[in-house]
């Protein structure tokens, strides 16, 4: 009972450190400041929670199941398609009136969901080895983006500026009704990925071994692959995409707590949810007058500390 | 009776060279099986085939009767357990963790797990490293949890490619004393070993025999049949002597060459 109660425990933890981090910013003083809390800095704490417990979450299972440190749903291309589906809504329709709610998060669910169909089908294949998965993923991140660029030349300025924006991954838009229409993503992802613990405990020795213990392998890589891309495409169409979160919370779970899915899969998913609201905090408070993108923020904080951990073993 | 596994002219071919040629071969239920020959002869091609770890070009495999491609990753992992010849994930896990994986199939609480993992453990001398990260074991120590996961699955048939790699002469012996103590508890073995030497410390009048070269079948027969000098001899291709030290048969290459 003790590993329940701990979990327990870290998780209003987290909750609290969440909900604190709605505070931090210009002074919430003055007559608005009630109003500021409740309808900006709140949502968007929660919405950053929801977003990294997803990213980070599906981050750690993407790792196991492709038995590779450096695998995300970023770099199994999933990230790339929402992006491109954004990118093609943005200039196939006629600019900012269709930049609100339904076209985007749409296109970003189309982009991400074909990206990882093909991903699925690759991984699916009866011989298909965890590297070959991996470089088609890298294969399909290099050719959206390519046909992203080619997309963005082809409009003009505004349109281009708003989709450069966007793709750097921002929480200062998402309000209550975009959370609404996020939360049930992240519910069913949590679970799925939550449910897949058990062969994912075998999958973490190794894939043939794994095949040889009873694991239907393929079918689990498709599962998990598929609950990741769901949850990872809502969080797109939220916020665009938003990088490290995934590749990083993972790697400092397992340097505290070891590599365990049972324990890493559920400590990501606390870490990522507390790590991105703070981000966005910080990129919040940086720059006077003016906010950092959450995503520029997680990268440029995230990235030394994963040198950090990783130098530090190499020592060992 | 039906075989327990068998492989029925089983042909892997790999770069247009046939890395596994036409090899029939049958293990019944209780039976040791050394699989020998050199590095490359298709020993470890033949252990996976065996476990439906890659596809055969022509040729099948078959399972208490059945075909294996038919039949369930469960199904497979209670007959079958494998004992791969590159080391297990260097990933951060408790030993207590890795073992209980194994039991994947039992669909059994993780508590009921974790006891089969510490008697498993136990059994293989191993029960004080319940506790300890697998990255920390020595050589020895990662064997004995190998041996232990092994255990814990309860296979009918194991599967061990080259358990003796890496280890230190004491730990090799005693493997293949572990492994020939389960054979005499009534659990199949089929083994992968290039060092023949270490066949003296197995029971040799139920040890069969099953020499590749090449990807072909060259000899087979019980390991105490008086012809195994000449099998070996075929096998690879320079004559061996026989040796006896404490009632046990030991076979080294006679080289011509000198060896100043």
């Amino acid at each position: 009972m003790t590993a329940p109660l701990r979990l327990l425990g870290w998780t209003l933890v987290g909750i609290a450190i969440v909900v604190a981090t709605a505070w931090i910013g210009p002074s919430l003083a003055g007559e608005r400041g009630d109003l500021i809390l409740i309808e900006l800095r709140l949502p968007r704490a929660l919405a950053g929670a929801l977003v990294g417990a997803v990213l980070s979450a599906a981050g750690a299972v993407v790792q196991i199941l492709l038995q590779n440190p450096l695998a995300t749903p970023s770099t199994v291309g999933t990230t790339a398609g929402a992006t491109l589906g954004v990118l093609a809504a943005l200039v196939l329709g006629s600019g900012s009136t269709l930049l609100g709610f339904p076209l985007l998060p749409a296109a970003a669910f189309i982009g991400a969901l074909t990206v990882t169909l093909v991903i699925s089908a690759v991984a699916s294949r009866n011989r298909a080895r965890t590297e070959d998965v991996l470089l088609a993923g890298i294969a399909l991140t290099l050719a959206t983006g390519a046909v992203s660029s080619v997309l963005r030349l082809g409009v003009d300025q505004i349109t281009s500026l708003s989709a450069l924006r966007w793709s750097l991954g921002s929480l200062t838009m998402v309000g209550m009704d975009r959370i609404a229409m996020l939360t049930p993503f992240v519910v069913i992802t949590l679970l799925g990925l939550v449910w897949l613990i058990r062969p994912l405990e075998v999958l973490v020795s190794g894939t043939e071994r794994a095949r040889t213990r009873g694991v239907e392998v393929p079918r689990i890589r498709t599962l998990g692959l598929g609950f990741a891309s769901l949850g990872v495409a809502a969080c797109v169409a939220t916020c665009g995409p938003i990088a490290f979160v995934g590749l990083i919370c993972p790697h400092i779970v397992r340097r505290i707590v070891g590599a365990a899915p049972r324990i890493l899969v559920p400590g990501s998913m606390l870490l990522g949810a507390v790590f991105l609201p703070l981000c966005d905090s910080i990129g919040r408070v940086l720059v006077d007058q003016r906010e950092i993108p959450v995503g520029v923020v997680t990268a440029a904080l995230g990235a030394p500390v994963l040198f950090w951990l990783v130098t530090r073993r190499s020592r060992n | 009776m039906t075989a327990l596994l068998a492989l029925n002219r089983a042909t892997v071919i790999a770069g247009g060279l046939p890395i596994l040629d036409d090899v029939s071969i049958e293990v019944a239920e209780g039976e040791m099986i050394a699989i020998i020959g050199a590095n490359g002869s298709g020993k470890t091609t033949l252990i996976r085939a065996l476990l439906g770890l890659i596809s055969l070009d022509s040729g099948t495999v078959q399972v208490e009767g059945k075909q294996l491609s038919s039949m369930g990753a469960k199904h497979r992992a209670r007959v079958m357990a494998w004992l791969p010849q590159e080391g297990s994930a260097t990933d951060v896990l408790l030993v207590e963790d890795v073992v209980a994986a194994s039991r994947y199939r039992f669909d059994e609480p993780r508590a009921v797990a974790l006891e089969a993992a510490h008697l498993a453990l136990a059994e293989a001398g191993a029960g004080d490293l319940a506790r300890r990260w697998v990255t920390e074991l020595s050589g020895g120590e990662r064997q004995r949890v190998e041996l232990a996961t092994m255990v814990a699955q309860q296979a009918r048939c194991w599967l061990l490619d080259e358990p003796a790699n890496h280890l230190d002469p004491v730990w090799r012996a005693r493997t293949l004393r572990f492994l020939d103590g389960k054979v005499s508890e009534g659990i199949t073995a089929l083994v992968a070993l290039h060092d023949v030497h270490l066949l003296g410390h197995v029971d040799p009048s139920r040890t069969r025999v099953i020499g590749l070269r090449e990807g072909k079948i060259v000899w087979q027969g019980q390991l105490d049949h008086d012809q195994f000098g000449e099998g070996l001899e075929q096998i690879h291709g320079v004559p061996f002597h026989r040796m006896e030290s404490a009632g046990n048969e030991f076979w080294l290459p006679a080289l011509e060459e000198d060896l100043s």
